[in-house]
């Protein structure tokens, strides 16, 4: 179970923010949009930290990227022994927990990015509602 | 003969100003009568009764439901009730149905109340009790003579309605 | 306050000053449960029915010159289905702690790359 209590969102810290010279070029048709994300954590100190990057590409042109925005959020889990197995030592962080979490950072980031994005092709540009479990498929 | 009354204030308050009739130009009003009679004699009903038309007058206004109609149905040997006519209502305090201090009143809006003259019901029925059947007699006769002047506008409502305006030595016939 | 008849009198014989408060009370109660009917759209004599007792009883209650007891309260807020007197409602204090995006909260921590568990059924809960 998942006590929203326990959840702390303690730091946002932009990271990167970039939008290529070339992007005014671009319609808003032509761009597509990518999410990735990486977890990090401190046991000892209950700590996690979830960079979260979206990228915004041309679909003609193999991908390039056009603007990219990334932000780490760092939570402190007052259970944060609840969701996890250690297996050889190292914590097995459940997909639920994960979920949970990256849900409000995406949430957070659509909020982020809407007041930011002031200039076309990325003006007012409200990310999608997403199927969050969709993004722990691809973790290498 | 006929005889007639006079209107006089007795009081005003926020939601309600309270009139009484004086009869043949007595001195004393005939809700006057009713206080003098009942301080000697029936003091703490008299304080409800008074207390009830005092909060009445400052918060609520004299909202219908809060007045009773005299039942013409338990009152055979009355005044047939017409549609146009309003019968008295009355103000009453008492723990049972006999025993009851009864005033008899007119109330022709939420702000504008007549007091008239009561007693001590002794009987289940008011047309049972020699005490308050005269009272109430009188009140319905002074009614339907103050209901007739508001019509020929011998009596005039002020312009939100909140309170009546009538000559200083108007004299009703009833 | 001059010429006023009823107000001079009571100052006058004023003994107890319960009385006002109770009858402040019930005048309170009668319009409540008045406007109670009215809101409903029922008349006096369905509260009457409902209670099995004489529309005449009901009436009475109506002018504000009766004393209620809790239990008739009670009895008339079950028919109308609505509360003629409200209890305290009650609130659930519920505490959060806001942070200020401050580097204090996370300068100096050490991270170690996570590993994730994520069978790719069952995950049910999409929150977004």
């Amino acid at each position: 179970m998942i006590d929203p209590h326990k959840i702390h969102l303690t730091n946002i810290v932009k990271v990167t923010d970039t939008i290529s010279p070339d992007c005014q070029n671009h319609k808003t048709e032509e761009l597509g949009m990518d999410i990735s994300h990486q977890m990090m954590h401190n046991l000892v100190e209950k700590k996690v930290k979830l960079n979260m990057q979206i990228a915004f590409l041309c679909n003609n042109q193999s991908n390039e990227k056009v603007a990219v925005f990334a932000y780490d959020f760092f939570y402190t889990i007052d259970d944060l022994e609840l969701h996890y197995q250690l297996a050889n030592g190292k914590p097995l962080f459940d997909g639920l927990f994960v979920s949970t979490l990256l849900g409000m950072t995406y949430s957070t980031i659509r909020g982020v990015l809407f007041q930011r994005l002031t200039e076309p092709p990325l003006n007012n540009i409200i990310l999608p509602v997403i199927n969050v479990p969709d993004l722990l498929k691809f973790v290498l | 003969m006929n005889n007639f009354v006079q209107i006089k204030r007795v009081a005003k308050y926020d939601k309600v100003s309270y009139y009484s009739v004086t009869i043949n130009a007595e001195p004393s009003s005939l809700f006057e009568q009713f206080i003098a009679t009942n301080t000697a004699i029936n003091k703490q009903k008299l304080y409800h009764i008074l207390d009830w038309i005092e909060v009445i007058g400052i918060n609520h206004g004299a909202k219908v439901h809060l007045f009773r109609p005299e039942s013409y149905l338990s009152d055979t040997s009355a005044l047939p009730p017409t549609g146009k006519e309003r019968e008295p209502t009355y103000i009453e305090d008492g723990q049972t149905e006999s025993n009851n201090l009864r005033l008899y009143c007119f109330r022709l809006n939420e702000n504008v109340v007549v007091l008239y003259n009561g007693d001590l019901k002794t009987a289940d029925k008011a047309q049972d009790c020699p005490n308050v059947k005269p009272h109430f007699l009188l009140a319905n006769k002074i009614t339907k003579a103050l209901e007739n002047s508001i019509k020929e506008r011998v009596i005039n409502w002020n312009e939100d309605c909140t309170d009546i305006i009538f000559d200083s030595d108007l004299e009703i016939a009833y | 306050m001059e010429n006023n008849i009823i107000s001079n009198w009571l100052k006058e014989h004023e003994v107890d000053p319960s009385i006002r408060k109770t009858t402040e009370l019930n005048l309170e109660i009668a319009i409540r449960i008045n406007s109670i009917l009215e809101s409903k759209g029922l008349k006096p004599v369905d509260l009457a029915k409902k209670l099995n007792k004489n529309q005449s009883e009901i009436s009475k209650w109506l002018t504000g010159t009766h004393t209620f007891t809790t239990k008739t309260i009670a009895k008339i807020s079950l028919a109308l289905e609505q509360d003629v007197i409200y209890t305290e409602p009650k609130t659930n204090n519920v505490y959060f702690t806001v942070y200020r995006n401050e580097n204090t909260n996370y300068e100096g921590t050490e991270y170690e790359t996570s590993e994730i568990f994520a069978p790719s059924i069952d995950l049910e809960r999409n929150i977004s």
